[in-house]
């Protein structure tokens, strides 16, 4: 397999989501990096909301001294899920697993 | 114990004194089953007494991680919530198979909760701990299993890996670990984590018991394979093609992990290095597809006894369980697009080395590691250079190096699908080159070990 620079768009995912892992505590906030940087405010309020909503429909009971930490895992997770998407083809058709005719 | 040198009485009562003696410190074993062990030894010495044929497996003792079924013990899983669940009625495969070939299972071993863990720690049983220093983590989330065979209470122990959880164990506590291709193993009987990723593999000292283990749980499955690995392991390797991984896999050049690879590249004579692309890639996917997947089987449970999780645990299934669904979707999408690239990559290439842990053994409750000049949380990290490798199910020896006297460090042998025999012959060829070595801890328990242990 030949090499390939990767990018620019592909780095920055790549950086972004290596920053997520360094400014997240996976755990409760006794794990918490202490050289973190804080992630945005309006990156907590949309997880928060988000969380909120789905924990309800899931129903889901989280209590108040779990929130920031599954919010920090929540972000986490959104950070994958950019690099994911920034690896795939602008267009990809895939067929359903199903007999065909 | 076929020449009769030896009995499997004797060799079981020796593993389970073995077990007294340390366990106590390493914390590797959740449950010794002395008398299920010592009934299957007598019955061993009975047939041998009586000429019977011998398996090549005759009298080794092993242990399983306790998310395999035995019958007439709780899978627990390490967790609080499954002590609820009744016993198992019978063995799981993996353990009949074993058992078939010889094998006597002398227990269950300490896990990570649910074994989404790379620490070896376990809130609810305590941490198993490395026998080469126990102070130190043994990995995970296989670390009891890992910890029973370093500490020389048994020499082969089964594990399963999701995401590294044979291949980090293997790395801290020096050892040979085998994670087959995805599938090659059975898996009923196994209390799942990640349906699409789970593999049952194994920890042993040389690759030499790796593939008597390997032969022994393939001779007896439906397959009935006989094709035996262990009669192939001398071969010579100097036909196959090796290769370094560069990029993700290169990155902290003056590393331990990276000084390491050189030094099996160099043994093994490989010069090539490859580029895998997107590995960071793979492993983002990973990490989505184990979150969403493992919440969902524990859904109910996170409804119901959310507070008898380990709170780590408990946390990262929660965000999992608020995954969207288009998140998934595109992360198995992309799960088949890295599935050709790799299947690509080996058309040209019969191994690949790469690290198996960005450092050494951390010590218990040590939160983060340094990495590129920043702190990164353990519990998340330390499988960075394994979870990319499991994505799309390749088989990997890690085989274990010692830099210097004080801990080891694996490195990974990945091969092509289904080639567990390439990974296995270079590992033993590393071991006669005298570059892999994994040497029974010296026992803890002394009086420095009791005290360090409980600092």
């Amino acid at each position: 397999m030949t090499k390939h620079a990767p990018s620019p768009e592909r780095r920055a995912g790549v950086a972004s989501f290596l920053q997520a892992l360094r400014d997240s505590s996976l755990a409760a906030g006794r794990n918490r990096v202490t050289s973190a940087s804080t992630p945005r405010t309006e990156d907590h309020a949309i997880s928060s909301d988000y969380i909120t909503a789905g924990a309800t429909l899931l129903g889901l009971a989280i209590e108040p001294d779990w929130r920031e930490a599954v919010a920090t895992n929540f972000r986490l997770l959104a950070s994958a899920a950019a690099v994911v998407e920034l690896a795939l083809p602008d267009v990809e058709k895939e067929s359903a697993l199903v007999f065909k005719a | 114990m076929a020449r009769g040198t030896t009995t499997a009485e004797a060799v079981v009562s020796a593993a389970l004194s073995r077990i007294a003696a340390t366990d106590l410190i390493v914390n590797a074993f959740t449950k010794v089953d002395h008398e299920r062990a010592l009934r299957n030894a007598e019955a061993l010495d009975k047939r041998r007494a009586a000429g019977e044929p011998l398996g090549p497996l005759a009298g080794v003792p092993f242990g399983v991680k306790n998310l395999v079924d035995l019958q007439g013990i709780s899978t627990l899983a390490g967790s609080r919530i499954n002590h609820d669940r009744p016993p198992a009625l019978e063995d799981a495969p993996i353990v009949k198979r074993l058992e078939a070939a010889g094998a006597i299972c002398v227990g269950a071993q300490n896990m990570g909760e649910y074994a989404y863990d790379f620490t070896g720690e376990n809130a609810h049983f305590g941490p198993s701990r490395n026998p080469h220093d126990v102070t130190r983590m043994s990995g995970g989330s296989s670390g009891g299993s890992a910890a029973a065979v370093a500490a020389g209470m048994v020499p082969l122990s089964v594990g399963s890996d999701t995401n590294g959880s044979i291949r980090v164990p293997s790395s801290f506590c020096g050892l040979f670990g085998l994670k087959p291709t995805f599938g090659r193993f059975p898996r009923e009987g196994c209390f799942p984590f990640v349906d699409s990723l789970d593999h049952i593999g194994l920890f042993a000292r040389s690759a030499r018991d790796l593939a008597l283990g390997y032969d022994g749980v393939l001779a007896h499955g439906a397959g009935n394979i006989t094709a035996s690995l262990i009669d192939r392991l001398d071969e010579p390797v100097t036909d196959l093609r090796i290769a370094i991984a560069d990029g993700y896999f290169a990155r902290e050049p003056d590393s331990d992990a990276q000084q390491a690879v050189r030094i099996v590249a160099t043994a093994l004579g490989a010069a090539t290095i490859v580029s895998i692309p997107l590995a960071a890639q793979a492993r983002a996917a990973a990490y989505l597809i184990t979150a969403s997947e493992g919440a969902a089987l524990h859904l109910d449970r996170l409804r119901t006894r959310a507070k008898d999780f380990d709170p780590a645990v408990r946390d990262r299934l929660l965000a999992g369980a608020l995954i969207p669904a288009a998140w998934v979707q595109r992360a198995q999408k992309f799960r088949r697009l890295f599935r050709e690239h790799m299947g690509r990559l080996f058309e040209n290439l019969d191994a690949l080395l790469l690290p198996a842990t960005p450092c050494r053994a951390l010590h218990l409750e040590q939160k983060t590691f340094d990495f590129e000049g920043t702190a990164l949380p353990a519990r998340a990290n330390i499988g960075l250079y394994t979870q990319p490798i499991s994505f799309v199910g390749l088989p990997v020896v890690a085989v274990p190096i010692w830099l210097d006297a004080s801990l080891p460090i694996a490195v990974q042998i990945v091969t092509a699908p289904g080639r567990e025999d390439n990974a296995l012959r270079l590992a033993h060829a590393l071991e006669r080159l005298g570059v892999a070595r994994a040497p029974i801890a010296a026992p803890p328990g002394t009086d420095s070990n009791v005290r360090s242990a409980r600092s």
